[in-house]
């Protein structure tokens, strides 16, 4: 078997469809609109998304994988750090524990890494949170 | 004649010196991994932090923290007092992705630590 679910834009797609909210629109780094030259108005509120393989540690003698593993890094943005906070929330209720179904296989349930606190940011409030999966 | 011998004394000793040793060599694993940790994080650091941020990778140590009763604690991260610690490459911002340099090196590391640690009391009887 080779190791599953390669394909990145599989997994954005998957976390967010599970981070889906009317109010919280969910973009990777340089596709918010209106920033970096995209079109359209910068939503108030937002959340952005970094998802990255990781090590997995391989006990095989030979270099096949049969598992992927996965971090994400999400970053609720707002005006406000109280806006900042509810979305902080909305996403940590979202993903905890969820399961996540990529390219035909199933995750197991993401692990939470690490929260920082709401911070401004460059005019703005943001936080970062950090979970893990593999599959 | 039966000539019947026994190793109890030598585990006797063993044991004995365990009580001694292990200390020592917990804080010996403990350090090294950390420094471990400090030279892969500081590893991932140089290939995402870019020009702008050369001098961020050398400001990754690590330390002892805390040598107490039950727990011996070490640290590895940016020192803030060195040139570029305190930039935020590892969370980033709203218009910097998180650099991850210090999750990605937790990935290696923690297993390895988590085996080292499980590889203490058998060397502590040879």
């Amino acid at each position: 078997m080779t190791a599953p679910a390669l394909d990145t834009r599989d997994h954005v797609a998957a976390l967010t469809a599970a981070l889906a909210h009317p109010e919280l629109p969910v973009f990777e780094y340089g596709e918010v609109p209106g920033l970096n030259g995209n079109p359209g108005s910068t939503p108030d509120q937002y959340v952005l998304l970094q998802v990255e393989r990781r090590t997995v540690p391989n006990v095989r003698m030979v270099g096949l994988a049969s598992r992927t593993g996965w971090r994400i890094t999400v970053r609720p943005v707002a005006p406000d750090a109280t806006r900042c906070r509810w979305a902080l929330n909305h996403v940590s209720t979202r993903l905890e524990g969820c399961t996540l179904s990529v390219g035909g296989f199933d995750s197991i349930p993401l692990q939470h890494e690490t929260t920082d606190s709401v911070t401004p940011d460059e005019g703005l409030f943001s936080a970062v949170a950090r979970w893990t999966y593999s599959l | 004649m039966v000539r019947v011998t026994h190793g109890i004394g030598d585990l006797a000793g063993d044991m004995a010196g365990v009580t001694r040793k292990a200390r020592p060599a917990m804080v010996k694993v403990t350090m090294a991994n950390a420094r471990s940790g400090a030279r892969v994080a500081a590893g991932f650091a140089k290939e995402s932090a870019g020009r702008h941020g050369r001098h961020y990778p050398k400001s990754i140590t690590a330390e002892l923290l805390s040598v107490a009763f039950g727990s011996i604690v070490a640290a590895y991260g940016p020192d803030a007092s060195k040139k570029q610690g305190g930039m935020s490459f590892e969370g980033g911002s709203r218009n910097q992705p998180a650099h991850n340099d210090l999750a990605k090196s937790q990935d290696i590391v923690g297993p390895a630590f988590a085996a080292d640690v499980h590889d203490i009391p058998g060397r502590l009887f040879w």
